[in-house]
């Protein structure tokens, strides 16, 4: 197989760190090369330099197209190279076109005029290329991620892209829409494309690629056929020590008093169309209580409007520690002690541009008047506590919270709503996009927090994670509680069959 | 380099002071010329504090300097018309609190639409932008108002005697060494500015009310933004407003008031604009909404919220007012420095993000 790509001893450094410590990795046509590896161990600043988002001469080392070394100084003359990254987070053109989305900056002209028609029509062929369920001039917005994502490869067909980069692509698709994506790789495979597969879930590294390079801290630790490695062998390479479990062990846990119970309850938004419930369940202090359901199942909606989004609007009865309450707003909801850590972390829980302190302290404010005065000595000792507590890997305080890793930000997020001292914690999808050994210390601190007594809601659409940590889980589908399962009746085909109606 | 990086706007600024000084022969750094350049920068100064706030929001206000138009007016109105001008410094607090409580009123609406009903901050203002200058002309039947009682004239002429200057310099010395003790070195080129200008104000006539108004303003707002919930809730709703409501921020709340406490600031400025030329006009204000947006964003407060000091808006006031007060000693044309004005703003803003993106 001819060699597509390779890159020789990259290494790149930002202020403070060093990203990349001559990394080297080759890519073949006709395989799926899996780059796997913790957050932050340099697989997305490694796809920037070949995306050249880092242009030549900000980072060493060298890179071959077919054995032709290569300067990219932009992201067209990479495109020129043909290859294509396929990010995690989509942001087409949401309100224009399929066709335009996917001829847009290269339009078809005839007369100096744009024509559509065969635009439409080059656009038809491409799609069904991929096999995308979709008309060309379908708004793209009104489309499912796993159709965006077809379609994102569809644009880099059509631009004859050789080199395929997908980035965490299953992260929002439904179990049938990954079939579709894996076929669509098969067929890009046989037609001597290579692919850089980047992912956190060990099924899919396994199904999927042909060989494997692990990064850790910047380095390249392991090259290999993914046949010839078992996955406690990959994880250990991915976290640098032995793992052979991917959850702490679940302590025994004291289930205490009922303190929230949920009865007949709905959520409605009229503008974002969606309906949840009717949902039915208690909650006791200690207690993990996981929401399962696939994507669109309502778990995130029956969290936001329980915690009071003013999107939705609560009907029927929550009796919270012996009261009935009223869902007003998540400000009261803070106030009377119940949490929500939301799913997106970047576009709902953090403060960007605000460092560790601010972020840490925000959800300790809402219980103040506005008018109160910060103590910046106690706010600060306060801050240093929780990232002792938490084991957050920072500089300083005064960082940016955009500065770190995944799942640090987590860790921050957490040790914020916890200042609010809440008994009821909701978390939606607390280990999203985050790697293993981060995981694994947010479970930690979850079963921590249980130990502590306080009661936890849980939703992760990782089955396997809800059935390692939770006590109960409730199956959700189409906004509808379908059933809950008792840690002893545990297994991912009752939750399944159940979760898909 | 990343001396210059951090402090660009303040070499800027410096710059174009040793520019002017030599030009004009060291008229520019005279104590007279430097009091009159903040009592030129105070009222815009005011009104970019407040604006600073919006913005951290990641909102704007289109519609003070129509406010100011219009409270301007009712203050004409009230001395004048109402006879309040007769009254002397009880008419002039009258006229006074009129002018506040219809300022904060006006910013009231502005909030509540905003925050309340969630229409866009830029149409909302901008319909406020245009009533509000329609009222002003309403309220005067279209002409100016002059001129008004000794007592409103007064307050943006009038200076606290030097004791009182002393004491309140050495008041503000002591709050200042208090507050920036740990980072004094960061702080070289505002010590250096501050201490101009109290030589400024002590060589001349001492501390002049209209510059005692705006430097308190200025405290206030840093105090506000840095020191209390309200504050930093301010920038976590121009950060990520999802973000702040999860986190128990009332981001509506917060919303409302930033609006409401620019409109409180234009009314306060409506009496100080009337004060200056010592009467009415329905058409005083333009613009400043746009010289507030400029000190405000010279002084680094990125347009989408979030990021941004008073520190900086107060050197960005400094520098737009230093840019009239240099074309003034330098003869240039009125109609060439809106377009040297508007070049500087773009300049400003330009080489900021060119810096951020090294």
């Amino acid at each position: 197989m001819p060699e597509l790509i390779r890159l020789e001893n990259i290494s790149k450094g930002f202020p403070g760190v060093q990203a990349l410590k001559g990394v080297s990795l080759n890519l073949l046509a006709g395989e799926v090369l899996g780059l796997v590896g913790e957050n932050g161990a340099g697989k997305s600043t490694l796809m920037k330099i070949l995306s050249a988002v880092y242009p030549y001469g900000t980072f060493d080392g060298k890179i071959y197209v077919e054995n032709q070394e290569q300067k990219f100084l932009n992201a067209a003359d990479s495109q020129k190279q043909r290859i294509a990254i396929i990010h995690q987070e989509l942001s087409p053109f949401w309100d224009l076109t399929v066709a335009e989305n996917l001829f847009v900056g290269r339009w078809l002209l005839k007369n100096h005029l744009i024509n559509w028609h065969e635009i439409n029509a080059h656009a038809e062929f491409w799609l069904s290329k991929v096999k995308a369920k979709c008309r060309p001039t379908d708004k793209m917005g009104n489309l499912s991620v796993g159709t965006q994502q077809l379609i994102e490869i569809a644009k880099a067909l059509s631009q004859h892209s050789r080199v395929l980069i997908l980035d965490e692509p299953t992260s929002a698709l439904t179990p049938k829409e990954v079939k579709t994506l894996f076929e669509i790789i098969l067929d890009l495979k046989k037609s001597g494309h290579g692919l850089v597969y980047i992912s956190h879930k060990m099924e899919e590294i396994f199904e999927i690629t042909d060989r494997l390079t692990v990064l850790r801290d910047g380095e390249s630790v392991f090259t290999g056929k993914t046949s010839e490695i078992s996955e406690a062998a990959l994880i250990s390479h991915m976290v640098g020590r032995k793992f052979d479990r991917l959850f702490p062990a679940k302590p025994e846990q004291q289930l205490k008093h009922e303190c929230l119970r949920v009865e007949g309850f709905f959520g409605k938004s009229a503008s974002e169309k969606k309906e949840v419930g009717p949902l039915n369940f208690s909650l006791r202090e200690g207690e993990i209580l996981g929401f399962a359901g696939l994507l669109g199942a309502g778990r995130s909606e029956f969290f936001r409007t329980l915690f009071g989004d003013a999107e939705f609007s609560a009907t029927g009865k929550v009796t919270f520690e012996g009261k009935p309450r009223k869902v007003i707003s998540p400000r009261q909801s803070l106030i009377e002690k119940m949490a929500f850590v939301p799913e997106d972390r970047k576009r709902e829980s953090i403060f960007e541009k605000q460092d560790l302190s601010d972020n840490l302290a925000m959800a300790r404010w809402s219980k103040e008047s506005l008018a109160t005065v910060i103590n910046a000595k106690d706010e600060r000792a306060v801050g240093e506590q929780s990232i002792q507590k938490f084991k957050v890997k920072t500089p300083s305080l005064n960082q940016e919270i955009q500065n770190l890793s995944g799942g640090n930000q987590q860790k921050v997020v957490i040790a914020r709503v916890l200042q609010a001292e809440p008994t009821v914690l909701i978390l939606d999808e607390p280990t999203r996009g985050i790697d293993v050994g981060a995981k694994f210390e947010i479970y930690e601190i979850l079963f921590e927090l249980a130990a502590q007594g306080k009661a936890l809601m849980v939703s992760s659409s990782d089955l396997l994670e809800l059935i390692g940590i939770c006590d109960r889980i409730i199956v959700m589908s189409t906004g509808r509680q379908m059933g809950i399962v008792e840690r002893s009746e545990f297994s991912q085909e009752k939750i399944m069959k159940l979760a898909v109606g | 380099m990343a001396f210059i990086k951090k402090n660009g706007i303040w070499l800027a600024l410096f710059l174009m002071v040793f520019f002017l000084t030599i030009k004009t022969n060291g008229d520019f750094l005279s104590a007279r010329n430097i009091t009159n350049l903040i009592r030129q920068t105070s009222i815009n100064g005011i009104l970019a504090c407040g604006m600073t706030l919006v913005i951290l929001t990641g909102g704007i206000d289109l519609s003070i300097g129509s406010v100011v138009g219009m409270t301007g007016v009712l203050v004409g109105l009230s001395q004048i018309n109402w006879g309040l001008a007769q009254m002397g410094l009880t008419g002039a607090w009258m006229s006074a609190l009129l002018s506040v409580a219809f300022g904060t009123l006006a910013g009231g609406i502005n909030g509540g639409l905003i925050a309340y009903l969630g229409i866009t901050p830029f149409i909302v203002t901008l319909g406020t932008m245009v009533i509000a200058r329609g009222m002003a002309l309403i309220f005067s039947g279209g002409t100016s108002i002059a001129p008004l009682g000794e007592s409103v004239a007064n307050l943006s002429m009038e200076y606290l005697n030097p004791q009182l200057s002393w004491a309140i310099l050495a008041i503000s010395l002591i709050i200042f060494l208090g507050f920036f003790r740990r980072d004094l070195k960061d702080k070289i080129f505002l010590i250096i500015t501050l201490l101009f200008i109290s030589y400024g104000f002590m060589g001349f006539q001492g501390v002049p009310y209209l510059g005692l108004m705006f430097f308190f303003t200025v405290a206030f707002c840093g105090w506000l933004l840095k020191y209390t919930v309200l504050g930093r809730s301010v920038y976590a709703v121009g950060s990520n407003e999802r973000a702040a409501l999860w986190a128990g921020v009332p981001t509506a709340r917060i919303k409302f008031f930033v609006y409401t406490f620019i409109g409180f600031l234009a009314g306060l400025c409506g009496v100080l604009t009337a004060s200056r030329i010592n009467g009415a006009n329905p058409n005083e204000g333009q613009l400043f909404e746009l010289d507030a947006i400029a000190a405000v964003v010279i002084g680094g407060t990125r347009l989408t919220g979030g990021v941004g000091t008073i520190l900086g808006t107060f050197v960005g006031a400094l520098t737009i007012a230093t840019l009239n007060n240099g074309m003034d000693h330098l003869g240039v044309p009125d109609f060439y420095r809106m377009v040297f004005k508007g070049l500087i703003i773009i300049l400003a803003v330009g080489l900021d993000k060119a810096q951020r993106n090294n």
